[in-house]
Parts: structure tokens; sequence; C-alpha cells
């Protein structure tokens, strides 16, 4: 595989790999964003065994999975994931072809069909990248009002993405 | 209750949400792609390879001299200076600061305090702005913590964020210079044969175009100074040898953006640090150094310097000739850029006065040498212990090398111009799209000792990108 084509991968896949990293990471963000970093540096090291009948982003996963377990195992106050839950993590993932770029677009069209005070909390809180407090005041309600709502809309969210799997190729 | 998976599904939905709603992609994306070039650099430091097809060029040429050809063929082939200059190529690693200035507005703050916080904040690459976080930018200022706390709008923690009922004052990007900057026209020879350009080689714009691309924001063109984009990276110039001061450098080659033109590289590099050198300050080598091109009108129909372009009140003291004088330090390196359309030799009278090198009153015996000459680069300068005026100058002779075959170096810079001209909206760029750009950018496919010109590949895959 060339630099370019490499490149590429990143492009493609690092959003996903990202919100990846977020699950088995418990939600941190900037520690996501840099397992991600490490793996991809990795990944081009070892670029020369990859088999390339396999599919990338499940071998990029892999070594995400494993960039993860090298810090908590440095680190006694990060817990890895048990090998039962990340292969729970990892079938959800694919039944809803979250390890596609594509993803991304197919979220958005299902945020369109999401009711109005669904989309109205999902707006506020994820694309202002408020807090819960920030964004409940925003809106005018409360905070458990807006947890609630987000749930709700995560939920519905995830049943479209599951409903759209198969039209989207 | 939830069971363990409808966690884990929620868990997920959320990380998506959140990825999609990201809004530094672009930069997180540049930073994997540096880490890959740091990480492939350091690497080839700690395994060097032999360059096959240099030793094998370097066999060629030394059997073409001994056979006593390749002088010969050399010098109508290959551009060379006459002048004293040196052929020793010594490396110097030159570091790159990579910082951005951050020019800071802030939204619904009070304005008495406003007057007491900064108007520039200048920070290091990767470093993310925490603008007032830190205890001496705070010393001044009587502002509230939470406000505080507020100023750090690439922060991933939202908890760092104030929840107070009044919304919080954000500094804002502000992602151009002031004024309209006015790209240099082209000149011929016959009227205007003297051209000069700054020897600053400051490198700040192309540190906020970086920035501005790995953010995902448009470029506005003036925040371009391709000239800085240009020095913004290091070229290998041989070393000055002996006595000398300055190596004069040029070489002329095809114009990857026009048939039916060519560019001449200029770049002039300073001595490194002697012993003899002052050690207590930064060893100025040259005070009041500038340098001036005089173009032959019977090589060159028309001219144009890339870059340096004028804010309109300059234009009046560029037009007299003029330039800024500059002091030097050791180991200073610029390079310029000149496009340039050839013509076959004519012949006109100078100016009165004009004392010109091609363009005498009548012919003389040396004109025959002359009309092959491109041009002469004439940099003066005071020697800072004595004040003693020196010069140091050389001409630029031979054919174009086509673009392809021209040296590293030359690939690039002309590929950083081409950049900056594009992203200047510069004219003569007809049909020219970031896939040749990137093309250029990317020709010389071997590991480059320059780091940072495997991330410059990245700013153009990023503008091919969104020309889609």
């Amino acid at each position: 595989m060339s630099r370019e084509e490499f490149s590429d991968v990143v492009r493609n896949n690092h959003a996903t790999l990202c919100a990846y990293a977020r699950v088995i990471t418990g939600g941190d963000g900037v520690r996501a964003k840099e397992i991600v970093q490490d793996a991809f540096v990795a990944a081009w090291n070892n670029i020369g065994k990859f088999d390339v009948t396999r599919d990338i982003s499940s071998w990029l996963r892999g070594i995400i999975r494993n960039k993860w377990r090298e810090v908590c195992r440095r680190n006694i106050r990060e817990v890895s994931l048990s090998h039962d839950k990340l292969e729970l993590i990892e079938h959800q993932l694919t039944e809803i072809e979250a390890d596609r770029p594509e993803v991304f677009d197919r979220l958005a069209h299902c945020r369109e069909q999401l009711p109005e005070t669904l989309a109205a909390s999902v707006k506020t809180y994820y694309d202002g990248e408020l807090s819960t407090q920030e964004a409940a005041a925003r809106l005018r309600i409360n905070g458990a009002t807006l947890r609630k709502r987000l749930e709700r809309a995560r939920t519905a969210l995830r049943e479209c993405l599951e409903r759209n799997v198969s039209r989207i190729h | 209750m939830k069971s363990q998976e409808e966690c884990y599904q929620d868990d997920l939905m959320d990380c998506l949400l959140k990825e999609q709603a990201r809004k530094d992609r672009e930069q997180v994306i540049c930073e994997i792609e540096h880490a890959i070039m740091s990480q492939t650099l350091a690497q080839a430091r700690e395994h060097p390879t032999v360059d096959w097809k240099r030793l094998i060029l370097s066999g060629a040429v030394a059997a073409a001299v001994v056979l006593g050809f390749g002088y010969i063929l050399g010098a109508s082939l290959h551009p060379k200076l006459e002048g004293p200059h040196t052929n020793t190529g010594e490396d110097s690693e030159k570091l790159i600061p990579m910082w951005v200035t951050y020019r800071v507005e802030y939204v619904g703050m009070d304005k008495e305090l406003e007057t007491k916080l900064p108007r520039e904040i200048a920070y290091k690459r990767p470093i993310a702005p925490v603008l007032l976080n830190k205890k001496e930018d705070r010393q001044n200022t009587s502002f509230p913590e939470m406000a505080i706390s507020a100023f750090s709008p690439y922060d991933d923690d939202p908890s760092r964020f104030s929840t107070a009922e009044t919304e919080q004052p954000r500094p804002v990007l502000v992602t151009q210079f002031p004024g309209k900057l006015v790209d240099q026209n082209w000149r011929t020879p016959l009227t205007q044969p003297l051209s000069s350009f700054s020897l600053d080689s400051e490198n700040a714009s192309y540190a906020n175009i970086r920035h501005v691309i790995c953010e995902g924001l448009p470029v506005s063109e003036n925040l371009v100074l391709i000239e800085e984009c240009i020095n913004a990276f290091s070229y290998d110039y041989p070393a000055p040898r002996g006595d000398q001061d300055f190596t004069l450098n040029a070489n002329i080659l095809t114009c990857p953006w026009n048939d039916r033109h060519m560019l001449i590289k200029i770049g002039i590099q300073g001595r490194a640090m002697s012993a003899s050198d002052n050690s207590n300050v930064s060893s100025l080598i040259a005070k009041d150094a500038a340098i001036q091109i005089e173009f032959n009108p019977q090589r060159v129909e028309s001219y144009r310097l890339i870059g340096y372009a004028l804010c309109l009140s300059d234009e009046e003291r560029t037009a007299a000739g003029g330039s800024s004088c500059l002091d030097i330090h050791a180991g200073h390196q610029v390079t310029a850029i000149y496009e340039v359309i050839p013509l076959r030799p004519v012949f006109a009278a100078p100016k009165p006065g004009q004392r010109l090198k091609y363009q005498a009153a009548a012919p003389s015996p040396h004109s025959a040498s002359r009309v092959q000459e491109w041009l002469t680069l004439k940099l003066n300068y005071q020697d800072p212990e004595n004040g003693e005026s020196r010069l140091q100058q050389a001409a630029l002779k031979g054919e174009a090398i086509m673009w392809h075959h021209a040296d590293v170096d030359s690939r690039f810079a002309s590929t950083v111009a081409l950049f900056g001209m594009k992203l200047r909206g510069m004219d003569g760029l007809e049909g020219i799209t970031w896939d040749h750009v990137l093309a250029m950018a990317q020709y010389d496919t071997t590991i480059s000792p320059h780091q940072d010109r495997g991330e410059f590949i990245s700013l153009v895959k990023a503008l091919k990108s969104r020309q889609r």
C-alpha cells in the first residue's frame, strides 16, 4: 500500500475509529484521539504485514484495542474492557455498520427524521458541544428532562441506522 | 434498568454523535499525518539507506569528467553561476518554528476590561491555544476565574466552560491580515530591468495557512504571503567557503504551469557561525544587506516576482526600486522565485544615467557572453565589524532544465509557489487544479530529510478534497 493510499485510509476511517476508541476508553475524547493517532502510526509501520484481503478498519480497531490495553497496563487506574465486552461492542458496531465512513451520512439522514423536540435536544447538546446543564438552560428545560430526551433520541437513531443498513451501498 | 448491551448501544450512539459534531476534523487528520511522518523520519535516521540513484549519478558525472567531455557538456546544458561560489555541500538543519498568531476579538466583553486584555497571542502548534489560563496572563487583569476558563475554544472538556446565565465572551480567530494585498506585476527588462526582494525569511503566513486549513476554514487570499510559504522550508544550498559570507545560488527550470514560461529560483545562503563571531550576540554577519537583480532583455521578455505582494501604499516605494535593507545573522537563508517569459535577443539603448550591464550604448567585445546571461545577482552589505561595504555578485547563464529533471529543492519550492499562487487566486493558472499541485508535491517519492514537506502534502490533499 502506498503512502497516498494510506492517507486515504486515514481520511476515510479516522472518524469511525475515534468513535470506537471513545467507546472502549469510556468516552474520553482526548484519550481516544491519541490512541487513534498511535494506532495509525503503528499501522503504517506494520503495513507490510497487513493482509490486503482483510477489512482494514477491523485490523485498525484491533490495533486500537491493543493500544488501549497498553495504556491500561501502564496506568492501574485505567481498566480495559473484558474480551466479552469488546466482542459485544464489535458486534453492535457491525450491526449498524458504524465501522464504515458512510455511517455519518446515514446518521445525518436519521437525524432529519427525529421528532422536533428530540432533534432540538440533539442539535443543542451535540452540535453545540455544550454540557448537559448548559444545553438544558438553552432549551429551557431541566437537566433530567434533557438526559431523557437524548436517550430517546439515541435509541431512535440507532433503530433508524439498523433499518437503513441494507439500503445504503 | 438497562441491560449491559443496551448501555453499550447507548454509549456507541453517544460517541458517534460526538464524532459527527467534531469541528477539528482536519486538524485531527493533519496531526495523524504529522505523527506518521515524524515516525518515518525517525526510522530513516536510525536506518539510513544508500541513495543508489545519487550514487550512480555521481559515478557517471565523475566518469564524464575523466573522459574530458563532461565539463563541456555540462556547461552547455546546465546553467551555472559565474562568480565566487562553492560546491561544498554542508547540510544544515534549520528548525522551523511553527507558531500561529491569533488576533483576538472579545465578544460581549466589558469594554474597560477588554482594554487590559491581549490583542494578539501566539501559540506553538500543535498545542491548542488556552487563552488567559496562564498565571502570567491573569496577573494584570481582575478577570473572573470562570470567564477565564471559558477562553478555551478548542478544549474538549465541556466542564471547563462556565455555566453562568450570561453568555461568556469567547475569542474569535481572525484569519486574515488587514488591508488588500496586490501581487507583483509583470515587468519588462527594457523599461524595468532591476528587481529586488526583501532578504527577510519570515514564515508566519504559512503557519497561519496551515492552521486555517487544518481547522477546515476557507483560506482568505489576504492571509497568503507566498514568499513566507516558500521560506517556511529549508533548501540545500552550498555553504560559503573560506572568508565568503554568502553563496548566491540560482537555477532556471521550465515552468510546470505554463509551457511558454520558465522559473528562476534564487537562493542566498549565509555562512554558519564561526569561531570569530561574538557568541554573546546572535552572530551578525552582514548589516544593511540588500539584493538587486538585473534582468537581461536579450533573454527575458518579461518577468514577475512570485510573492512579495504589496499593500497599496507600498507600490510607489517598490516602483522606485527600493527594498528594505536587513541585518543578517549566521546561517540565514532566503529563497525567491521569478516567473520569466524568455525572449530572443533584442537590443535597446539604456536610459540616461543608468549603468546597466546588458543595455550598453554600443555593442562591446563582451556582449556575446552577456547575451547568454539571464540575469545578474548583486548582494550589497556592510561588514558588521568595520562597516566596510561589500559586494557579491554572480550571473546566471545556460538553458532551462526540464522541471522533472531539476533538483528536488527546485521542484518543491516551485510547488509551494504554485500552492500560494492558487490560494491567492493569481492569474495565469487557468486549468491548474489542486490535483496538479498534489502531483507535483508527490513527485519525489523518496523520503525527504525535511519532515515538514510531508505535512505540506497533507495540506494540499485537504485543499484537493475541498474542490470536489
